[in-house]
C-alpha cells in the first residue's frame, strides 16, 4: 500500500504519507485532496494518545442495536432472527471500535500544532510513528553539524603533524 | 555551532497545562489524567538570510539596491539577493515574479489541492448506478465517457511526473480503471446501437403497415 496509514473520520478519510523529510496529510474529497505537508526540521514534539469513539458508538448503538433490540421482541421468528443479527452486527462493530479506538496525533512544528485524529488499528500507528521518529531524528541530524567532526579534524591535523616530523620525507 | 534545544516539555492535550517529559515516553498528566505517548526532538533554528551589503564592485539586486546580487531570475532574469531569492523546482525565481508574471510557478509551488483524475473516473462509473441520476448518466453517456478517458490520461500522466500522485495511484489502479471503463464504454456503445436499431425497425414496422 502506498499510503502510510489510513485514518477514517467521521467528516471524510485523510490518508498519511511519509516522505524523505515532510509529512503528506491528505483530506480526500470526491474528486481532488487536499494537501498538507509537514516538514521534519523544526518538529518539537509528537504526542499521540487513544480514547474510546463515543460518539460513533452512540451512533451505532441508536441505528443497529436498538431496532435489532427491539426485533427481539417480536412474536415473530423473522424478526427475532434479524434482531438477533443486529444485535450480533452491532456487537462487532463496537469490539472493533473498542479495540482500534479513536487515535489523535499532535505535531508541534514551530509553535504551529498541527492534529490528526482517526479511527485505526494501534499497531498501524505504532508502526507509522516508528518510521516517523526515525525520519525527523535523520532530518534534523542532517541538518545540525554535530561537534564531533570538529574534533575528528583537529585529530586528523594533529596526526598528519606528527606523522611529518615522524617520518622524513624520501625524495 | 551550537547544539539545537533539546525539548523537554509540552502542553497537555486535555488541560492545556505545561507538562515535563518525563524519562519513558509514557506521559500522565496530574491535573486531567490524560496519558498518551509523547516523543521529542531536537528543532532546528530557522536562518533568516537578509542578503549582504552590496559593495562598489559588487552586483546589485534590482529590487534592493543596496544588497549584493547572489543569484539571477529564472523568470525574469534579473540579478536578485537572498532576500528576494526562492526556490521551487531547482531554479531560483525572484518573489516579485512569483507574485506577478510566474503566479502560475508559484501557485505550483504552493498547491493545498492535489486534483484526483482517477477519483474522477471512478465517481463517473458509481453514477451509473445510483437511481435517477442514473436515467440522465444514460442519455449523456458519449460526454461523460469521453471525459472519463481523458482523465484517465491525465491521471497516468500525473502518475508518472508527480511524486505523490505516483504513492496514491499505482499503474495496477491505472489497469484496472481502464478496464473498467472499457467495459462501461463497450456496454453503453452497445446498447446505443442496439436501441437505434430497434427503433429503426420499429419506425419501418410503422411505415410498411402504414
Amino acid at each position: 500500500m502506498a499510503v502510510d496509514l489510513k485514518l477514517r473520520n467521521s467528516f471524510g478519510n485523510v490518508s498519511i504519507i511519509l516522505m524523505d523529510d515532510h509529512l503528506v496529510e491528505l483530506e480526500h474529497s470526491y474528486t481532488s485532496d487536499r494537501v498538507r505537508r509537514i516538514r521534519y526540521d523544526r518538529v518539537e514534539s509528537v504526542v499521540r494518545w487513544r480514547v474510546l469513539p463515543l460518539g460513533r458508538m452512540a451512533i451505532v448503538g441508536l441505528l443497529v442495536a436498538v431496532p435489532g433490540l427491539l426485533m427481539m421482541f417480536s412474536s415473530e421468528q423473522v424478526f427475532v432472527t434479524m434482531g438477533t443479527a443486529f444485535l450480533t452486527i452491532a456487537a462487532c462493530i463496537e469490539a472493533i471500535y473498542i479495540y482500534a479506538g479513536k487515535t489523535h496525533i499532535s505535531i508541534m512544528r514551530a509553535g504551529r500544532e498541527f492534529k490528526l485524529a482517526g479511527v485505526v488499528r494501534p499497531h498501524k500507528v505504532d508502526r507509522l510513528l516508528n518510521r516517523m521518529e526515525a525520519d525527523i531524528r535523520r532530518t534534523q541530524e542532517e541538518a545540525t553539524p554535530s561537534t564531533s567532526d570538529e574534533s575528528i579534524e583537529l585529530e586528523s591535523t594533529s596526526e598528519s603533524t606528527e606523522s611529518d616530523t615522524a617520518s622524513p620525507h624520501i625524495s | 555551532m551550537s547544539d539545537p534545544p533539546t525539548i523537554t516539555g509540552f502542553r497537555c492535550p486535555g488541560c492545556k497545562i505545561g507538562l515535563e517529559v518525563g524519562d519513558s515516553e509514557r506521559t500522565r498528566c496530574p491535573n486531567c489524567a490524560w496519558r498518551g505517548t509523547v516523543m521529542t526532538f531536537h528543532p532546528i533554528d530557522l536562518k533568516i538570510d537578509g542578503g549582504q551589503a552590496a559593495l562598489s564592485d559588487d552586483a546589485a539586486c534590482v529590487h534592493h539596491p543596496s544588497k549584493r546580487a547572489e543569484a539571477i531570475c529564472a523568470g525574469t532574469g534579473d540579478y536578485i539577493c537572498a532576500l528576494c531569492s526562492i526556490d521551487h523546482g531547482g531554479q531560483v525565481f525572484s518573489a516579485e515574479y512569483l507574485n506577478t508574471a510566474g503566479a502560475n510557478t508559484a501557485g505550483k509551488a504552493f498547491d493545498r489541492t492535489l486534483d484526483r483524475p482517477d477519483r474522477t473516473v471512478r465517481f463517473y462509473i458509481i453514477l451509473c448506478f445510483i437511481p435517477y441520476i442514473n436515467v440522465i448518466w444514460y442519455v449523456g453517456w458519449p460526454v461523460w465517457v469521453s471525459l472519463g478517458w481523458m482523465k484517465l490520461l491525465k491521471a497516468r500522466r500525473l502518475s508518472k511526473s508527480d511524486p505523490l500522485m505516483a504513492r496514491l495511484v499505482g499503474p495496477t489502479q491505472i489497469v484496472l480503471l481502464a478496464i473498467l471503463l472499457g467495459v462501461v464504454s463497450l456496454l453503453f456503445l452497445v446498447g446505443s446501437i442496439y436501441l437505434m436499431l430497434f427503433l429503426f425497425d420499429a419506425w419501418s414496422e410503422g411505415f410498411a403497415s402504414d
